[in-house]
């Protein structure tokens, strides 16, 4: 196995999908920016205007579960058929077939990573106050990543042996993100949906990184199971910011 | 002389795709019990009616498959590369840029394509298109392209499958000698033709194949002549 030419390949590729993708609309790079606000704005009305709900900081609350559930939804909808989809290419060459996927997966991180900096800095022009457990910042993110692996590749790898499965993923995935963390509070979430994992320990109050440094690793696998793979860190920015 | 490549008794069977009410699967041996070897500098000819199990054969030989039965060894650490011309390809890109990715896919590395761009582009005529998208190039572009990156790999066993030439006449004449010459340069080769003089011409050895089966394996010169004569209505 020569590792280095299929990461070589991985990384040009991703390269090439991230091109095609911007030269294939008009406005190009815009839409990276412009679909998770017009997600926003979409989440937003129906939350605000139809559901009547208030709450203060509710638009970026919205804003960071958006931006976080579409790198998980983008990433997991881009990869999953990739090994299907290129059929014609591996009946001409041997590639293993776990690049493939993995190359979707990197495109839309990269797309995640792009508007997560946009975010960051935002947050920081804006109310952001530092607390010392946004340290669990970067292994949430790694978390996340792995979250996304783990569900994309084995869909992916079964997906050329049942490709009714797309259709059926596209419907789960659309379930999942009503129950996310887009639209409920970690407290709302836990109230809502407890299947039997224990109740976080440690203190609820203050702002939300502190409260992923000390929640049980239950909760957090309850948080992931019950499709709220997002629904942590934003919370972090969102109490912070809805405090001030 | 050990050789580089033994296929030993190796079979492959297609499962017909069947849905959920369509009833039970259905199997198709595309290949039974074939066995042969592969020298170093050798060029082995694969010749037998369509749907003999020629192309199935070369992707088995370039690992794309593995055998349903027997056993195909290759020595350790060779390259062998099924020739395909714009495998791959994304139009968004340039022709610059595909060839760099076509040439990865094939089995070259970044670096080696990189320093044959010149090359690639001096041979498929492509001028200044070759910086612009492909979407922009017309088939016989595509195919000179896919062409001249794909000769540009450079795999220890050369698989080809029926495409000894594209493009138009000056094109075809011109990528023909290329690989011809590659071929005569001592390249170990399997080449799959309908061509009789192209067998002869190029290949030290063949084997027939039918219905998934050898039916000869030797000299072409003793062989082509019995393929061509034999009667196909039965």
């Amino acid at each position: 196995m020569n590792w280095k030419r299929y990461w070589d390949i991985i990384l040009y590729r991703t390269y090439a999908e991230l091109k095609s993708e911007a030269q294939m609309n008009y406005m190009g790079y815009v839409w990276w920016l412009l679909e998770p606000l017009l997600n926003t704005g979409l989440f937003y009305a129906i939350l605000i205007l139809v559901m009547r709900e208030s709450s203060a900081g509710a638009l970026s609350f919205i804003l960071v579960g958006a931006i976080i559930w579409q790198w998980f939804q983008g990433a997991v909808m881009q990869s999953v058929g990739t090994i299907l989809d290129s059929g014609a290419m591996l009946r001409l060459v041997y590639l293993p077939k776990i690049i493939l996927p993995i190359i979707s997966i990197l495109a839309s991180t990269w797309r995640f990573a792009f508007l997560f900096l946009l975010l960051l800095l935002w947050i920081m022009i804006s109310k952001f106050s530092l607390a010392p457990a946004l340290l669990a910042i970067p292994i949430l993110l790694l978390l996340q990543f792995a979250v996304i692996l783990a569900f994309s590749l084995p869909i992916a790898a079964l997906m050329p042996y049942f490709p009714d499965a797309r259709l059926a993923l596209d419907i789960s995935l659309r379930s999942l993100m009503l129950i996310s963390g887009i639209f409920y509070s970690v407290e709302e979430f836990q109230q809502r949906f407890t299947f039997g994992f224990s109740q976080p320990d440690g203190d609820l109050g203050g702002c939300l990184p502190q409260r992923i440094v000390g929640w049980s690793l239950a909760s957090l696998v309850q948080a992931y199971l019950c499709g709220c793979p997002g629904g942590w860190m934003d919370r972090g920015f969102c109490v912070d910011l809805s405090q001030d | 002389m050990k050789p580089i490549i033994e296929v030993e008794k190796a079979g492959l069977c297609y499962r017909r795709p069947h849905g959920f009410f369509k009833g039970s699967r259905s199997d198709f041996w595309a290949l039974k019990d074939i066995s042969f070897q592969l020298h170093s500098g050798e060029t082995l000819g694969i010749i037998g009616r369509n749907g003999a199990g020629k192309s199935t054969l070369l992707r088995l030989l370039s690992g794309i498959i593995s055998p349903d039965r027997g056993k195909i060894s290759i020595k350790r650490g060779l390259c062998t590369t099924l020739l395909s011309i714009g495998v791959g390809s994304h139009s968004t890109l340039s022709g610059r840029e595909n060839a760099i990715l076509n040439g990865m896919i094939l089995g070259a590395t970044k670096r080696h394509m990189m320093e044959n761009l010149d090359q690639i582009k001096d041979f498929s005529e492509l001028g200044d298109f070759f910086e612009q998208p492909i979407y922009t190039y017309s088939s016989g572009m595509h195919a000179r392209l896919g062409f001249a990156t794909a000769l540009q790999v450079d795999p220890d066993v050369l698989l080809i499958d029926e495409m000894l030439s594209v493009g138009d006449k000056s094109f075809r004449d011109k990528s023909a000698a290329a690989l011809r010459g590659r071929l005569k340069s001592g390249k170990t080769a399997i080449l799959v033709s309908h061509d009789s003089g192209t067998i002869m011409d190029l290949s030290n050895r063949v084997v027939w194949i039918e219905h998934g089966e050898i039916v000869k394996i030797g000299d072409p010169k003793v062989i082509m002549p019995e393929y061509e004569k034999k009667d196909w209505s039965h």
